[in-house]
This record gives structure tokens, sequence and C-alpha cells, in this order.
């Protein structure tokens, strides 16, 4: 089994390194202009050069390669969907767009720390950022959805003659005029504030009450007379299973155990404690004297 | 490590002891001067005990050659010496009765036969080795020599003494004359004499001279002691020996050692003396026996015994009494050992016993370092440090009535250290009773600058490089003594109040109508007149000074009158401006609090900002220009509120920033309710909902200004402006629910939920109780707001060490102070902060700090037996607290050890530049807020119109008033009914921004209260092979290091916000990189 795995496995492998060759000879016969001695591709991604404006001295690199997984997820469908990492903290959802959308019409961009089969926490409105977005620091990966599986070999085979220039992306500013957007930005309406607020809350009493007309339904029976037991709800007679429950079961079982259990009041019960703690004594001492010698050796002092 | 559950105090104490036992083993060990060195030791003073024995003596008594019998005393020291105590030995030259007539004993021409012997001695002794003339007193030199090449330090005294029995004993009682008037009147120098009253008469020739006696007596008495130790502390009492060695060290320690301090043969003789009255054993530990001493100190041992005599001398030491602080009489009951103690030494001793016991019974795990490894910063003992204009020290001497006694101490070496003891201390100890820590006598802690330089030089090895002539005095202040403002005298009409007058002045003092009813004298000071740096202290000093003796105190022309707490400038608006806004906001909870009809009724409010932590060097400023008026109704703005509020695009383009201002959080806790959703995102929509109506209610009843946004309500109150946040359990709990595989629900803490947790639960808990510390300890708030803006100053970034876990190692030294005494004054505290934390262990030790409620001793040893084993993966600074057993909460997220160390080197240099800088007239305490920019590897300058906290910076230099020049816009925006920009620094901002781009490359550094530049220190990548790789792959460095490309990227992102960015070039300067950004 483990030889068959082995062999499809080598397989795939040349299968992919051929496939890189291939566009690294295509790619042999461009000039890139300045960018001599930055390769295509690194460490399996092709890279992508790119600077923030016309003026930068320094270019530096994204690395892309299509999102091949085992387990898709709805939000990052195989196929259509190119990883691109190394994206610095400035980029907004916008550059990023701004770069690939040459070669297909991009449905989504997401945006998150570190690669992962399954997608983040999406936030659902600019005015509450999800949880995973607000801890969003630092270089991030971006999975950059597009509508035909095409576009994610096209961009892999572009060849990026020159730097992408960020300067060139609507709304995308450096320096204080980048702050000062992201102070305005952080300014809502108030009006339209409370209106999204009091809609998605409806939205929710709605499913609320369409879930518990659910539950109650469970509970009649049905046209042949049948009733439906769940485990949903603790005042049906289940309840839910959570590890909060499961320990406090347990801690009421050991209160209850310890309640019977006589302590110290055989001989040997006795003779045992006494022992445990004459241990308990000697493994301090021990530690004691391992950090005596950790405070040695950090101190500066030396006699002689 | 499981800890039983019946593990008893006396357990506990058991193993602390055993902790405390096995490391004073470890050190003895380590310290014992090695077998060989010893040798050598003995070896050389041997060969030096022939040379002195050798040399002929032909000019000291005309036509007579003579050479001196030579006895060593202090060989048993010899062998007890290590690196801490450097061996002690004096060797004794004993003048032959041939070199003596019967007529000149114990006078002036003997005195001057002693003095040239001494110096041909020093002669004699340069040629081998290093040797110095030290003045016990003005007649009475003696030779210092501190051998070479050993390896080790060791100190000899060359003493020239009489034969024995040369002299009657009944010579050296203390109340005989052995010196005359006309000895000074004739041979001393002018300088000298402005001490002596011109109209004294021949019957002041005879000078009553207990000191200069007990110099005389010394020398054989010296060997007696020296024989009764060998018998005592012979080799078969080793406990008692390394108890001996153990006080010796901690003595060195606090610099209370030598012949100023308590001197070696003294720690002996009062060991002996313990042994014999059976307070002590030798059979007892050495950790045992030293507690036993300590404690026999601290009980005012010293003092209290009324005198102790080694042999059957008692009928003397009343006698010597009358003379000397401290009397411990040799067996022949001539000479007392501790003659050279001073008051003030007797009282730092006692406290440090005090706290040495202090300290063991609190079961610190630093108690060995602190009291046996650190030293004491000299200084540092005291909250305030004043030097004694020398016009004022001329005064004293002319008119101090005890001249005899000068006379007796030395003019020449101590002449002025005993006016300003004898004349100065008391005055200043009757006007500074109610304030000093003890009693009047506590202001005995006179410092000679000299004796700290003299100790400093021993430790090093080499003799003083300078004497410094200057006075200080030492105050230990009460708690609250820089409180009061009211000086209670006694009833009007008594002499006591006669006595009050005269030493306040009669246009101080008035009378006042107690509540009680009786009229009594007073002294208050006005809130304006102890406005100066020091406050109320010096205020007193000052006027006493300028009363009685008649001194200008006016800063260079005189003297520095006040030395050690110049700093107060710094924080001294912070205070009020921190007191407004704790006002504002109190007043805001009161309001909130009794709101009608609210849907949920808000049960408490709490500050979660550093400003109600009482610990803000600079608080939110009260906004100028706003116009927080009611808004009527029906009024029409034309514009929506939120577009009001954005920063005007036209600003921003001509590059010109608003004055900071800033919001000061305050988390609301609701009424329990059973309808909150069970949804973490319709619970935020929940929390925004509520905040409106909060905000409605509030505009309606107390017509606030109020503006919602998803997460909190902005509300001005009194021209600040608070965020209010709710505190919402239910969110928390949601949010760190999580199901596994199996469907079972699982409670698990996420980076949202850990953040969340902190803002409503820990940080409104962390910040009551560090507010609560005011009520302890007076002198907290000042001292933090320093300390912090002192590190904020050293350019470390709230990112780098957060304002909270700052606030918790402030709060360390104040709740387990780990060395004397626990400050008062806001220098002191700084300077203790220093002291902690260069010197604390934080590899090996977490700090336990105890609030008010206690933490279980089984939590403490629970995460002390686990400390040494997860060290790895704890954070580097870890403190446990009664709500935090895990120590973590606060220090997960920072510092990282490369910042610790940072900070520790920082406050190594400060402790050394504030110890020598309290000696030294160019002493610049702003100094310590400037940083070096010789630790940064590049440094970017920034543009002044982009600094916005320009008002929070320690210099107003040329800097802020260049920003001032170009300002054009000053947070007041052309909507005078809305919100000005809040909270919008773009420098912060950059900075975070430069963090996360350069986070594998660099550390970056800033001053968050206004810095003009930020300092930049490179990585090791080569340490870090996979930072360094990620950063190839971005091409953000090249393979042969060149780090340009970082510096092109931070110069993009501080478009408009920096000046110029410098790297520093191969010959260590910095060179512009990218000019005239």
């Amino acid at each position: 089994m483990v030889s068959v795995m082995g062999k499809a496995l080598n397989k795939l492998k040349r299968k992919i390194r051929s496939k890189g060759e291939k566009l690294c000879e295509k790619s042999d016969n461009v000039i890139r202009e300045g960018l001599d001695d930055i390769p295509f591709e690194a460490d399996g991604f092709r890279v992508v050069p790119w600077k923030f404006n016309e003026d930068a001295e320094h270019f530096c690199l994204l690395g892309i390669k299509e999102h091949k997984v085992r387990k898709s997820c709805l939000e990052k469908p195989l196929g259509r969907t190119l990883l691109v990492t190394e994206v610095p903290p400035s980029f907004t959802i916008d550059v990023i767009k701004h770069i690939f959308s040459n070669f297909g019409d991009i449905l989504e961009v997401i945006f998150q720390a570190k690669p992962t089969v399954h997608a983040a926490t999406m936030s659902i409105s600019t005015n509450y950022p999800s949880f995973d977005d607000q801890s969003l620091r630092g270089y991030k990966v971006a999975y950059v959805v597009f509508s035909e599986a095409e576009a994610v070999s096209k961009a892999l085979s572009h060849v990026f003659n020159t730097p992408f220039l960020v300067s060139s992306v609507d709304n995308f500013a450096n320096g204080l005029q980048s702050f000062v957007m992201k102070y305005n930005a952080e300014l809502v309406d108030e009006e339209s504030l409370l209106l999204e607020a009091k809609q998605f809350l409806k939205g929710y009493d709605e499913e609320e009450n369409l879930r518990k007309e659910q539950e109650k339904s469970m509970g009649e029976p049905d046209e042949d007379g049948w009733v439906t037991v769940g485990s949903r709800g603790s005042k049906r007679g289940g309840f839910s299973r959570s590890e909060a429950l499961t320990m406090k079961i347990g801690e009421a079982e050991k209160k209850k155990r310890a309640k019977k259990e006589l302590v110290n009041f055989y001989t040997f019960q006795i003779r045992e404690s006494k022992m445990k703690n004459i241990e308990e004594i000697q493994k301090r001492f021990e530690q004691d004297k391992r950090r005596i010698e950790m405070m040695k050796q950090s101190r500066r002092f030396r006699p002689y | 490590m499981k800890v039983p559950a019946n593990l008893s105090e006396n357990t506990e104490n058991l193993q602390y002891a055993n902790w405390i036992r096995l490391q004073i083993g470890d050190f003895l060990k380590e310290t014992e001067l090695p077998s060989e060195k010893q040798e050598n030791l003995q070896k050389w003073m041997k060969n030096f005990g022939e040379t002195l024995a050798s040399i002929k003596f032909s000019d000291v008594v005309e036509n007579k050659k003579f050479t001196c019998s030579v006895r060593t005393a202090g060989d048993l020291e010899l062998e007890i010496g290590d690196s801490f105590c450097p061996s002690e030995a004096e060797i004794l030259l004993v003048m032959p009765t041939e070199a003596l007539r019967k007529s000149d004993y114990l006078n002036c021409t003997f005195l001057d036969k002693r003095r040239k012997m001494i110096e041909r001695i020093q002669k004699k002794v340069l040629e081998i080795t290093v040797g110095k003339i030290e003045h016990w007193s003005d007649h009475y030199p003696v030779l210092v020599v501190a051998p070479e090449g050993l390896g080790c330090h060791a100190r000899v005294i060359i003493d020239v003494v009489l034969p024995e029995d040369f002299v009657g004993n009944s010579r050296f009682l203390p109340d005989r004359s052995n010196l005359r008037l006309n000895w000074f009147t004739s041979l001393c120098p002018e300088e000298l004499r402005k001490f002596i009253p011109k109209n004294t008469c021949e019957e002041d020739n005879l000078i009553v001279s207990p000191f200069t006696n007990g110099l005389h007596a010394r020398g054989s008495a010296r060997l007696r002691i020296h024989d009764l130790m060998r018998k005592h502390l012979s080799a078969d009492s080793s406990n008692l020996r390394d108890a001996y060695r153990l006080c010796c060290v901690w003595l060195r320690r606090r610099r209370l050692h030598g012949d100023k301090g308590m001197s070696k043969v003294v720690v002996a003789a009062l060991l002996m003396w313990l042994c014999v009255k059976k307070r002590i054993h030798r059979d007892m530990s050495s950790y045992q026996i030293l507690r036993n001493f300590w404690s026999f100190l601290a009980n005012n041992g010293l003092r209290e015994t009324g005198g102790i005599s080694l042999e059957k001398a008692q009928n003397s030491v009343e006698m010597f009494k009358k003379h000397f602080p401290v009397v411990v009489l040799d067996p022949s009951g001539l000479y007392n050992v501790a003659q050279m103690m001073e008051e003030h030494v007797v009282d730092l001793i006692e406290r440090g016993a005090r706290h040495a016991l202090n300290i063991l019974s609190s079961r610190v795990d630093y108690a060995f370092q602190s009291l046996f490894v650190e030293d004491t910063d000299f200084y540092r003992q005291f909250d305030a440090v004043y030097s004694v204009p020398e016009a004022t020290l001329e005064r004293v001497c002319q008119w101090h009535g005890s001249w005899k006694f000068l006379m007796d101490r030395g003019l020449k070496t101590c002449g002025q250290e005993a006016c300003v003891r004898n004349v100065l201390i008391p005055a200043l100890g009757k006007a500074l009773a109610a304030r000093l820590e003890r009693s009047i006598d506590a202001l005995r802690a006179l410092i000679h600058a000299e004796l700290t330089c003299h100790c400093r030089a021993e430790y090093i090895g080499l003799l003083p490089s300078r004497t410094i002539g200057k006075q200080l005095i030492g105050v230990i202040l009460a708690r609250d003594a820089l409180l009061t403002q009211f000086e209670k005298g006694p009833v009007v009409g008594t002499k006591e109040a006669e006595e009050f007058r005269a030493l306040w002045g009669e246009n101080r003092v008035q009378s006042r109508l107690m509540p009680d009813g009786s009229v009594v004298e007073a002294v208050v000071w006005a809130p304006e007149e102890t406005r100066v740096p020091g406050g109320v202290v010096t205020r007193i000093i000052k006027h006493i000074f300028n009363l009685h003796f008649n001194s200008s105190t006016k800063k260079g022309k005189d003297g520095r009158v006040y030395m050690t707490a110049d700093f107060d400038p710094v924080i001294f608006t912070a205070s009020k401006r921190a007191a407004e806004v704790c006002s504002a906001a109190e007043e805001l909870t009161k309001e909130i609090i009794g709101l009608k009809d609210a849907v949920l009724g808000v049960t408490s409010v709490q500050g979660i900002s550093a400003v109600f932590g009482k610990f803000e060097p600079c608080p939110p400023q009260r906004l100028p220009s706003v116009n927080f008026r009611r808004r009527e109704q029906g009024e029409d703005d034309g514009e929506s509120e939120s577009k009001k509020r954005k920063l005007d695009s036209a600003v921003a383009n001509r590059l010109i920033c608003p004055e900071y201002l800033e919001t000061s959080d305050l988390c609301l806790k609701l009424e329990t309710s059973g309808k909150w959703p069970t949804d973490v995102e319709a619970i935020r929509r929940m929390k925004t909902l509520l905040l409106a109506d909060l905000g409605q209610k509030l505009n309606k009843a107390y017509g606030l200004k109020t503006a919602v946004t998803p997460d909190s309500l902005k509300v001005a109150k009194d021209g600040f402006v608070f965020s209010l946040f709710l505190g919402v359990e239910r969110e928390l709990t949601l949010m760190e629910l999580t199901r596994d595989e199996k469907g079972v629900l699982l409670s698990r803490e996420t980076q949202a939920s850990a953040k969340l947790k902190r803002d409503v639960v820990g940080r409104p808990i962390l910040m009551s109780h560090l507010n609560g510390l005011i009520g302890s300890y007076s002198g907290w708030s000042d001292g933090a707001r320093l300390i912090l803006r002192w590190i904020r100053a050293q350019m470390i970034s709230r990112e780098m060490i957060s304002d909270e876990v700052i606030g918790l190692l402030i709060a360390t030294i104040f709740a387990c102070p780990k060395s004397l005494p626990l400050p008062t004054t806001c220098t002191s505290i700084l300077a203790a902060f220093w002291s902690f934390i260069a010197g604390f262990d934080f590899t090996t030790l977490p700090i336990v700090l105890n609030f008010e409620k206690p933490i279980q001793l089984e939590s403490i040893a629970a995460v002390k037996a686990e400390f040494v084993e997860r060290r790895k993966e704890l954070p580097p600074i870890v403190i446990i607290t009664p709500f935090d057993h895990s120590g973590c909460e606060w220090t997960r997220s920072g510092p990282s050890w490369p910042v610790l160390l940072h900070l520790k080197k920082l406050c190594k240099a400060a402790v050394d530049l504030y110890e020598a800088g309290c000696c030294s007239d160019s002493f610049v305490p702003n100094g310590f807020f400037v940083p070096s920019l010789e630790l940064f590897d590049a440094v970017i300058k920034l543009r002044p119109m982009a600094v916005v906290r320009r008002n929070d910076v320690v210099h107003f230099s040329s800097f802020v008033k260049e920003a001032k020049k170009d300002r054009l816009f000053s947070g007041k925006t052309k909507y005078p009914d809305s919100f000005p920009v809040l909270n919008f620094d773009p420098v912060s901002m950059y900075v975070t921004e430069l963090e996360e781009h350069l986070e594998d490359a660099a550390l970056v550094f800033h001053d968050v209260y206004g810095g003009n530049i930020i300092g930049i220190v490179w990585k090791n990548l080569d340490a870090d092979a996979e930072a360094k790789k990620r950063l190839e792959s971005r091409h953000l460095i090249t393979a042969d290091g060149n780090k340009r490309g970082l510096l092109s990227i931070a110069a993009t992102l501080g478009q408009d916000i920096c000046e110029s960015i410098c790297e520093r070039g191969n010959d260590g300067n910095l060179v512009d990189v990218f000019g005239g950004l």
C-alpha cells in the first residue's frame, strides 16, 4: 500500500517539476530589465516583483502558486484559487485585485495570517470586522478566487518583466495620506450603523424564532402519531455535551469519593502520607539546588 | 508538581530556611580564599614585616638611629578574607624607649615624631607597593598599604605606637585631656583657625580628648582583642566564623563597613559578647547566628544595652557612654573598639537589620541575593539628598560652640562634618521632626561624599582619585511627609512655645485655634510656597538655613541645596491633569448610574486607561477649542456628524497634523439579563444599540455630546472625551466556545477572547488595585508616572512593554520592597526601580506581588515548583498576583528577552549615572530622559509637523519651537459643534506599520510621548535562519546582508512623516541614506 502511494506521489512530483521546467524554459527567453538576479521561481512559488512607486529604489517579491489541498472548502474552490504569499501588511484587497485582475474575473480575495485548508471567518460588514481580520498583523497570505480555472494557469505562466507599481492602484496611499484615510475610514455614519445593527438583529430574531418553532415541532406527534425524541435542550430530557459539564460531574464525583474515603486513618495511610511529604520536601530541595545553580550562572560576580 | 494540600506554614518556613542555608553554604564555599593565595598573602606579610623592622629612623630624634619592633595583629582576618571583604591586617611598629624622652609622652613633640616616622615608612613602602597616609585625626596619621600582584584584595594598616607601660593607663581614660589649645593656635594653618573663637582664654587650654585618647590606647588594646578573637573564632567554631564572614559581607554590601562604619573588629567583638551572654551559641548554624545578630541590632541592641564590655571592665562603660554613641570596650577597659562609629551609621545599621529580618520573614526568593550579593546603592538609601551650601558651613563653623569637640575629632579631617552634625542637623531635626520616618534622631544620616568614593575605589582595588569637599545630608522621610503642610506646635504661652518661635522665626509662626479648643503655635505652608522641586521638605530646609545661618541658597552661587528631586517638573502638570480627568469620570459615572428608563441599568463603571491607575505621565488634555453646546431641538447642521469628524484632506495635503487629543476608556457593566443573544455577532450589534440608547439618554438628560461607534460610545464631559465600552460576560463565554470533532463543546481561549478578557475583566481589576496603592503609599502616583515617562523616553514602546506590565513592576517595589528603604519621593522611587530591574534575576525567579488580598501559599509553591522546569515556555517576566496565578496574563505579549535585557542595561547605566551624579556639580537630571543614539543601527528623523504629541516632550527645545511655528491647525475643526479629531497620532501609526514590515529584521524604538526620532536595531539574523530566509524570499535583504531595501520601505511608508533616514556607517557614524524626504 505504502509503495503504491509512494509511486503515485513521485509521479505527481515529476509531473509538477517538468511543468515548472517548461515554464522556466519558456520564460528564459524573455528579457527582464533590472531583475537579472531574481529567479522566476523560488521554493515552488512563482515570484511577482513589486514596488511602491516609480521612485522607489528597491523592489520586493510576492510568491504565487495554485491552491492545492486534499480537502477543499467552499470559500477556496480547488482549481480556481491562487495562493499569494509574502503579502505586505499595507497591501489592501484592491491592490491584490489590481495585480491579478488581468488574468480573469476575481470573485473574492481572502486574507489570512497563514495558509490553511479552511477559510478564516469572513467579515460580513465593514463596521464589524471579524476577529480574524482584527488580529491580522504583519506579512500575510492572500487567496485569490477567480471565476474561471484558466485564470490561475494564466497568472502562473505570466512573466512579470517589470515590478508592479502599487501606486498605480486607485485609493492607495502611503505615509501620512494613508493614515488619514485609515482614520477617516474608521468613522462611521451613526444612522447607517444603527440601521445595520437593527436589521441584523431582526434577521437573528427571525432565525431564532424559526429554530425554536422547529424544536417545538419536534416534540409534537407527527401525522402518524410518532414523536421524534432529540438530544437538544436540557429541558427535554437530553443535555448538550460540553467540557465544562464533564468537568463539573468529575469534580462532584471526586468530592463524593473524598467524603467517603478515610484519610490518615489507618497506620499505613499515616505512614504513606508522611513518606509523601518527605518526598515532596526532597523534591523541592533538589529543585532549589537546580535553581541556585541557575542563579550562579546568571550572576555576573565571579570570585577569583 | 502537585503540591500537597496540607502544606503548612511551618513546612514552608522550614523549606525557606533550607533554601537560604543552601545558598549560604554555596556562597561561603565559593568565596573562600584559596589556600594558595592565602599562603602568598601570609608570605608577603612576613616579608613586609621584615622590611618594616629593618627601617632605620635617623632623622626623627637628633643623633639617634633606631629601629622599631614589629607586631602583627589580624592574621586571623587574613584567613577569612575574600573578594567581598578584602583581608585586613594591622602592623604595629612599637617605638623603642631610646627614641622617647620621659617628658614628651603624648605631647606634641611625640606626635611630631610619630608623624615623621609614618612619612619615613611611606617612602620606604612606596618602593615596594602602593601606600597612602590616612588621618584618623589632625595629629594622628596612619599608613594604609594595598599589596599588589597577589590576586586578591588586602588592606594593611601601619600604626606607630608607644611601648607598653610607658604611659600610665589612666591617661587613656576618656575624661582625661591629652590635647592643648596652644598646639592648634601655634601649629595649625590659617584655614583651620577660623574654627577657634578669638576670645579663648588660658583656661580653655586643656581639652578633654576621648577620641584622641582612644587612638593612643588602641595599639596595645588591638593586640589583646586579637588574642580574644583567636580564642573565640577558632577553627572549631566554624559556624561562628561563617556568621562573622556573612556579617562582614552584609555590611560591606551596604557600605557600612570599614573605619567609619562598623569595622570587622566591632563585628567580631559583638559576636563574642553575644556568645558570652548566651544569646548565640557556637553550635547554632551560621544562618541562625546571623538572624540573632540582626535581631540584636534591630532591637536597638547597640544603644540600649548601655555599652558592651568584653571582659570585666563594666565600670568604665558609663564613662565612655558620655562621649560615644556605641561603646564596645576591650578587655582592659581603656579602648572603645567602636569609637569611630557615628550615630547616623548606627541608624543605618539598625535600619538595615530590620529590613533583613523583614525580607526573610516575608520569604521572598531573592532575599539572599539582595542581602549578600548585590550592592545597595549609596544615595538610593535616602529619599532626598541635600547639599549644604559653603556659605552656610562657614557660618555654622564660626559660631559653633563645641569647638573643643572638633579639635579632638580633627578640625582638618572632620571639622565641617562635625559642624553639620552637631549644629545643622539638630536644628533641621527639630523642624522636620514630624516628617521623618522614625524620630528626630533619624536625621543623622549625614553622608560624607568622600566616604562613598573611598568605598567604591577600594572595591575595585584603586585608591580614591578625587575628594569632594561637599557636605550632603540624606533624609529618610515618613510616608506622608510630603503631604502635610501644617506644623503643629505647643500651646501658646508655654516655654516650648518660645522655643518653637525661636526655631521657625517670629514672622513664620501663627497662633491657631484647634478643634479641641486649645490655642497652639503653628506654621502653615501655603500650597504655592511648596510648589518647588522636592516640595515642602525642601522649603523647610531652605527656611531653616536662611533663618539661622543666614545663607543665600541661590542655585549656582552657594552650591545646590536641593539635589535629588529635580525631576519633579517632568510630572508636575500630570498629577493635576489626571485629577481633572478622574473627577470628570466620577461625575460621568454618577450620571450614567443615575439614568432612568434605561433598557438595562448600568451597575458599575470602571476605568481601564492608565490614567485611572494614576500612573499615566501624560494624561489626556482638556479640549481647548471645542464648544460642546447642547444642540437645540430642530437645529439642522446641514451635514452628518460622522463627516464632521473626518480629517480634512486639505489639511493632510498641507502636511500639518492636528494636536493630539486622547480619549479615556471606561468599561461599563450592565444588569444581568437572560435575553442576550446566543451569537457573538448579534451581541456585538446589541451592544451598539445599547450604547446608542445610552448616548441619547445622556444627551437628553444632561446635554452631553455623544457619538456612537460599532464598539464604543464617545462622550464629552467637562472638556474631556471618554470612550465607553460594554463588558458582557456572555460574549466572552461564547467566544471561547468551540466544538471538537465528536461534537463536544469545549472552552478554549482564542486570541480575540483573551484580548476581550483582558479589556473587560483583567484591566479594570488591575487599574483599581494600582489605584488603591495611593492610599497606602503617598509617593506611588508621582513615582510611577516618572518611571513610565523614563521608560518611554528611552524609546521603549507600548508594544515592547505595556503600561500594565510597567505598573505591576512598579507596584513590586512597594508591595515587595527588595532593598531598603521603602521609597517616598518620586526620585527615590525612580532610583529604586532602576536598582530593582538592574539587579533582579528574571531567569530564575518569578515576581510574587501581593496586593491587599494575599496569595495562597499553595499557589505560589505550585508556580515556583514548575518555574525552573517550564522556564523556556514562560515569558521573560512572570508576575504572580492574587488575580493571576499563572503570572503570564500581562507579560505574555511582552517584553521579549532582547527588550528586557536592553531595559536592564539602561537601568544599570542610570543607577551608575545617578550615584555619580549626586556628587557632581554638573548633574543634569533631565539628561536621564534623553536617549542615546549610539544604541541604534539606523535612525529615522521625523518632521516636526507630524509629531502631534509635542506638548508631552520632556525638553522644550528648538524642535518644539519649530513645530509651533509651522503649526496652522490645532485640533479646532471648522465644525464647532462636533468632536475634534481624536486619538490620531500618525507617528504611532507609522511605527506600528514599520514594526509589521520589519518584524523579522529589526526592533523599532520610539518615544510615544512626542519623540522626534525612531531608532532601529537590526536583529541578529545569523541566529535566526528562518527569519533570514523569509527576508531573502521577500527580497528585503540581499544574500550579502544588505538591508538598504528595508530602509527604502521605511522611507516610502513614512512619506510626509520622515525627514531623513540615517544608517550607521562602517566608521560608526550615522550617515544620511535617504535625505530630504
